[in-house]
């Protein structure tokens, strides 16, 4: 079968099948999934979360111990890059301690509020009729909430605490996920292959979930991106006034509360914890971005 | 009153005269220093004082409840010193002075008041005994139904527990008839001090409590313009004010309008902006820097030396440090069937899951824990130096208290600390849950918290504290619920008559359970001790005993902090106080 | 069109019937007697059991319920429990111009500087200018409302000394609310910023525009002017949209300013555990973000008659 034309041929046809050319490598995959990456806001998520996980290891002080003499340092490279709040503790040593809080609020309530959103939205998409009719009445009801004064009566009284948050949280998030993938799945489910597993013989429940889904998780994944910003916002919002995790464990949110007595005495003990929740929340927000941009349905799937 | 001899009749007199004038004028300047009001103070319409000036505006982070009704209060609401009345009052050295009544005697029996009979309601009708008679009666919530109320006064207990009946003499004679006897009942009832009772306009009272809003008019020195509940009130001086004594007359300022803003540098920005002309509490770390009228010349009054000078009330309150485990097991062990002193049931104590095999049960852990706070460090630094260490749950100054008791905390000895948590068992430590409320008026509480955290870190306590609303925060006390175990920070505000704080310790009232058996027997003498040598000696013994339980451990009595621009020429006020009073005697420069 | 109306008014009101049926539980949340914090602690059983059955606070949760709703068809939101125990809707009443007067100030300054800024921005695309500006409206929207409060408080009150910090416009004057208004619009001047500059944009790039200009026919003011028309309808839906959201965000600004709106009495209400009051006020508030949907609604029914039909 093969003459010495043929071993031309196969070199050629080594040629095109050698997988090390045709099939990108790990590094290009990589490169192509995070092209136009937003790249400081990818880094300082990273950041957020090594000191989520590993803030014991991080931080050079103890979030807890306070030293009298050493009461509102400026910043200084000796000893404390941020400078010591009103107790003499170490400002970066508790803004790494905080941003446990403030992550896991984040992306706990979030997860929730997606769960829940997604589930409202992929039911009332798919099954239509009263059901829907009735989620939306509820979804409704939701978006018409103040939703900063219910979050602050709610978790007042519940108590304050991160569960406590996180739950509050995402109970009031839900709508925007229902309602944005409520109108994708209305716009799939007219689509060909969705009748023609209707026609099959697929349960609704079946087609939602093996068909639906899965063409929905980029919207998703946007979504929760861009909603990460707002729940570290609230959070923040409720640890100021008061309504944070148990003292002595530093949030941002409360941090810059117990500075507004001392606003008169220094500048960086109210304006450092402010500073790292807006570029958390930057962070997020810019990374949503760029994820609505690389996943736009025009181009390909992730 | 200087001594003249009549005739110059011989010369030996005279350095006799001169020892005996440098004397009195030696004696008067310490009498100045301690006591210098009125002497010491500018006057109204002397020396280029005016004798009115159009507004006064001073900003508090609370006044107490924003409400105006004497009989429909669900606590304490200042304001009401400034438009209603009070039996009688202190004057800014801390006596008891005349108010509605000019003088009371008091016996086994009861109390006799003689009432000023130049006094009257805003409206023109006569303050006489019969509008004293309502009042207290009104208190004792006599007229609840009939007059539209619909619960008693927040405090009628307390009227209940000392009143037995209110008799008119005579139109300015009148005769309370205590349960009893009954020696603390100025502190208590007569508004000496810690004014708990604001006596109101009977006929607008009995209007009922929406008709009284519209008209709440008193016997005070102010008449209200404006109400913005929990905002601003704006008072208007009652020109026909009765009112004619050193301590209590027609104000200088024709208007005076109180603000309620909670935020401490939003207090200051106001003051140094000259938006307002007083704060109430001024942060410890913003007086810090200030020029301070008691360290100048005289107290409260301005010194000149700035824009803005202060005043400080010194010991307007106190923490302690309590567990609450050995107390719940204590109590849950009474047989039940108690009554309180007012003749309250006590329900039955029941014991938290939590408390039942709790390290703090052990004295040793207690006393460790203690030993490990070192206060000084705290006072001088996350409090600036603005709270003093006590070691008496008397407040400094006050009836009953023990100086060198109150000067001398407990040591700070982290060493022994931990050998008696090693000794416990508890080498590694363990983790634990306190709670705390903060109160309008009583700073440093969040402080102490942290600081306390940070100390129990170094013996292994893993600390957390949960923060309450103030209202949360005492009704957690009430005996049976005892909810803040199993340690807590329990904060007072300043009690003037030591016979009275101890009743709070007791029973169905806020922070309860301090009594053993032995105690309680001991309580119930001291309350109807007459003699107030006797009843000293009493309390001594009473707090020691309390004091050996080492369940509750005073911690610091704080101060507060009153701040003015300089535009006010002084605040005669009371050196050891807890609310803001006198604001009536504040005279302004124009 | 009419009919339209009419359904949606119908259906906000059934939404906002839910609302209170929601908070109502919502309330009842961390359990507790609120009778309790209306007497002292020293309250005997009796006292406390004699108040709650007056106020009916001893019955199932459903038979409370029951009796809200027969008050609400009355009007009645029931008394406050603190406030001097004067009627709710009156307590709330008292605050709303306040907190209005807020939340229109810091509407008027978002509204202004982002269309200024997202207009100027659209005519010079990539300038540095644009590029400043996107940055920091990005940065804006990043910023908690209270933060920007305290910021603004440091550099006007402590560094400069110009503005005073606390107050309501009744004692300050309009200097008093310069403060409160910049921090609770601030965030909203980049939302405003982006879309119209991203509205903008596409007029400025669309085909009509390249046509006109082909023939040179129109001035620039021509085509600026039908650029700012296109971009001011969805400015104007989200002017609404945010005006809702600043109600529920005023709560912060008047905390840190001491303002004396109805986002400060929520918070001192739930201190003082007065349940009735806070449900007002939330109630009020919902009501004005459903009110606002509405008007919307109507708003776009009325330019694309389609919308009516669905």
């Amino acid at each position: 079968m093969l003459s010495s034309s043929d071993s031309n041929a196969e070199l050629a046809v080594d040629q095109l099948t050698d997988t090390r050319d045709v099939l990108p490598t790990l590094s290009q995959r990589l490169r192509d999934v995070f092209r136009g990456a937003p790249k400081f806001s990818l880094f300082f998520l990273a950041v957020a979360l090594m000191c989520t996980l590993f803030a014991p290891y991080i931080a050079p002080y103890s979030p807890v111990s306070t030293s009298p003499a050493n009461i509102l340092q400026p910043p200084n490279l000796s000893a404390h890059w941020l400078g010591t709040d009103n107790q003499g503790r170490d400002i970066l040593s508790r803004l790494i301690y905080g941003a446990q809080t403030s992550v896991k609020v984040g992306v706990f309530s979030v997860l929730l509020a997606a769960t829940a959103g997604t589930l409202i939205g992929l039911v009332s998409g798919v099954f239509g009729g009263w059901i829907d009719r009735i989620l939306m009445r509820i979804t409704d009801m939701f978006l018409a909430l103040p939703y900063l004064m219910v979050a602050l009566t709610a978790v007042s009284l519940l108590g304050a605490s991160v569960l406590n948050v996180i739950l509050v949280i995402g109970l009031l998030r839900w709508m925007g996920f229902a309602r944005v993938l409520r109108g994708e799945v209305l716009k799939l489910i007219e689509m060909d292959f969705i009748r023609l597993a209707l026609v099959a013989g697929s349960s609704r429940t079946r087609i939602m979930m093996k068909h639906v889904f899965p063409n929905i998780i980029n919207t998703l994944l946007v979504l929760s991106t861009l909603e990460i910003g707002l729940a570290v916002i609230v959070e923040s919002s409720l640890s100021f006034l008061g309504l944070g995790v148990p003292r002595p464990m530093p949030s941002w949110g409360s941090m810059l509360r117990d500075s507004q007595q001392y606003i008169y005495l220094t500048w960086w003990f109210p304006v450092i914890p402010g500073i790292a929740i807006t570029l958390l929340v930057m962070s997020a927000n810019l990374t949503g971005d760029w994820l609505r941009d690389r996943l736009d349905p025009t181009r390909r799937q992730l | 009153m200087l001594y003249r001899p009549s005739k110059p009749k011989s010369l030996l007199l005279l350095p006799v005269i001169a020892l005996f004038l440098a004397t009195l004028m030696f004696s008067h300047q310490v009498q100045a220093q301690s006591k210098p009001w009125p002497d010491a103070f500018p006057k109204k319409g002397a020396d280029g004082v005016p004798k009115s000036v159009d507004k006064l505006t001073i900003a508090v982070d609370s006044w107490g409840t924003s409400e105006l009704n004497p009989w429909a209060l669900t606590s304490v609401s200042f304001l009401g010193d400034y438009y209603n009345l009070r039996l009688m009052m202190q004057d800014p050295n801390g006596d008891l002075a005349a108010a509605w009544a000019t003088e009371v005697n008091q016996t086994e029996e009861g109390l006799t008041f003689k009432i000023n009979p130049r006094a009257h309601f805003q409206d023109g009708t006569p303050a006489d005994a019969e509008a004293v008679k309502m009042n207290l009666e009104g208190f004792m919530g006599k007229h609840v139904e009939q007059g539209g109320y619909e619960a008693p006064l927040w405090n009628s207990a307390k009227a209940n527990e000392f009143v037995e009946s209110v008799k008119v003499i005579s139109p300015s004679e009148i005769f309370v008839k205590t349960k009893g006897p009954k020696p603390t009942f100025m502190w208590n009832l007569g508004g000496n001090g810690y004014h708990l009772f604001w006596y109101g306009n009977p006929t607008q009272l009995m209007k009922g409590p929406q008709e009284y809003l519209q008209n709440p008019a008193g016997g005070g020195p102010y008449a209200i313009k404006k109400w913005d509940a929990g905002n601003r009130i704006v008072f208007e001086r009652s020109e026909d004010f009765w009112g004619d004594y050193p301590h209590w007359h027609k104000p200088q300022a024709k208007a005076m309008e109180i603000l309620t803003v909670k935020e401490p540098a939003a207090r200051f920005a106001l003051l140094k902006s000259q938006q307002v002309d007083i704060v109430y509490n001024l942060p410890w770390a913003l007086a810090k820097g200030l020029p301070r009228s008691e360290d100048e010349g005289v107290r409260g009054v301005n010194p000149g030396k700035g824009d803005v000078w202060t005043q400080t009330y010194k010991a307007n309150g106190m923490l302690a440090l309590t567990f609450g485990c050995p107390i719940q097991i204590r109590e849950a062990a009474k047989p039940e069937g108690r009554v309180d002193q007012a003749g309250v049931k006590i329900p039955k104590w029941t014991v938290a899951e939590i408390c039942k095999d709790h390290p703090t049960l052990d004295k040793r852990v207690r006393r460790a824990l203690n030993l490990a706070i070192d206060k000084r460090a705290l006072s001088q630094g996350p409090h600036f130096g603005f709270s003093t260490p006590i070691g008496s749950l008397f407040h400094a100054g006050s009836f009953g208290s023990r100086p060198d008791k109150v000067s001398d905390p407990s040591p700070f000895d982290l060493a022994e600390a931990k050998r008696l948590m090693k000794e416990a068992g508890y080498e590694n430590g363990f983790s634990m849950e306190g709670h705390f409320g903060q109160f309008a008026g009583r700073p440093g509480i969040p402080e102490a918290a942290d600081f306390i955290a940070s100390s129990w870190e170094k013996l292994g306590v893993k600390m957390t504290w949960k923060e309450h609303d103030p209202s949360d925060f005492v009704r957690g006390f009430r005996a049976g619920v005892f909810s803040w175990v199993p340690v807590n920070l329990q904060t007072w505000g300043r009690q003037d008559h030591s016979g009275v704080q101890i009743s709070w310790y007791h029973a169905t009232s806020g922070y309860v359970g301090m009594y053993n058996d032995k105690i309680e027997k001991l309580y119930f003498d001291i309350i109807a001790t007459f003699d107030p040598e006797e009843m000293k000696r009493k309390l001594a013994l009473l707090e020691d005993e309390v004091l050996g339980l080492e369940e509750t451990f005073p911690l610091y009595g704080m101060s507060l902090v009153n701040a003015y621009t300089d535009r006010v020429l002084s605040h005669p006020t009371v050196e050891f106080s807890p609310h803001f009073k006198h604001y009536d005697l504040v005279l302004l420069k124009k | 069109m009419g009919r339209y109306i009419v359904k949606r008014l119908i259906e906000g009101i059934i939404t906002l019937w839910l609302i209170t049926l929601a908070v109502f539980f919502i309330l009842r949340l961390g359990g507790g007697n609120p009778i309790e914090y209306m007497l002292p602690p020293e309250a005997s059983q009796a006292d406390i059991d004699k108040l709650t059955q007056a106020y009916g606070f001893d019955k199932p949760l459903i038979h409370q319920y029951w009796i809200f709703n027969k008050k609400l068809l009355r009007g009645d939101l029931g008394d406050a429990l603190a406030w001097d125990k004067r009627p709710t809707i009156d307590v709330v009443w008292d605050r709303i111009p306040a907190t209005f007067q807020l939340a229109t100030a810091s509407m008027l300054f978002a509204v202004v500087l982002g269309v200024v800024i997202g207009a100027v921005s659209a005519s010079r695309p990539d300038s540095l200018f644009d590029r400043v500006g996107r940055i920091t409206a990005i940065v804006g929207q990043s910023m908690p409302v209270f933060w920007v409060g305290l910021l603004l408080i440091l550099l006007f009150s402590v560094y400069l000394g110009w503005l005073p910090s606390a107050g309501g416009i009744d004692r300050l004057g309009w200097k008093g609310i310069i403060m409160p208004a910049l921090s609770l619009g601030f965030f909203l001047v980049a939302s405003h910023m982006r879309i119209v500059r991203s509205t903008m944009l596409e007029v400025l790039e669309s085909d009509y525009i390249k046509m006109v200009r082909a023939k040179g026919l129109p001035t620039r003011m021509v085509i600026w002017k039908h650029a700012f028309k296109n971009a001011s309808i969805p400015v104007f839906t989200l002017f609404f949209v945010n005006f809702a959201a600043l109600i529920s965000g005023a709560v912060v600004t008047e905390t840190i300013f001491a303002w004396p709106g109805i986002g400060r009495l929520l918070v001192d209400s739930l201190i003082l555990r007065d349940y009735p009051t806070t449900q007002t006020v939330i109630f009020f508030a919902a009501a004005f973000i459903v009110f606002i949907n509405i008007m919307v609604d109507v708003m776009y029914a009325w330019l694309d008659p389609r919308i009516r039909v669905v």
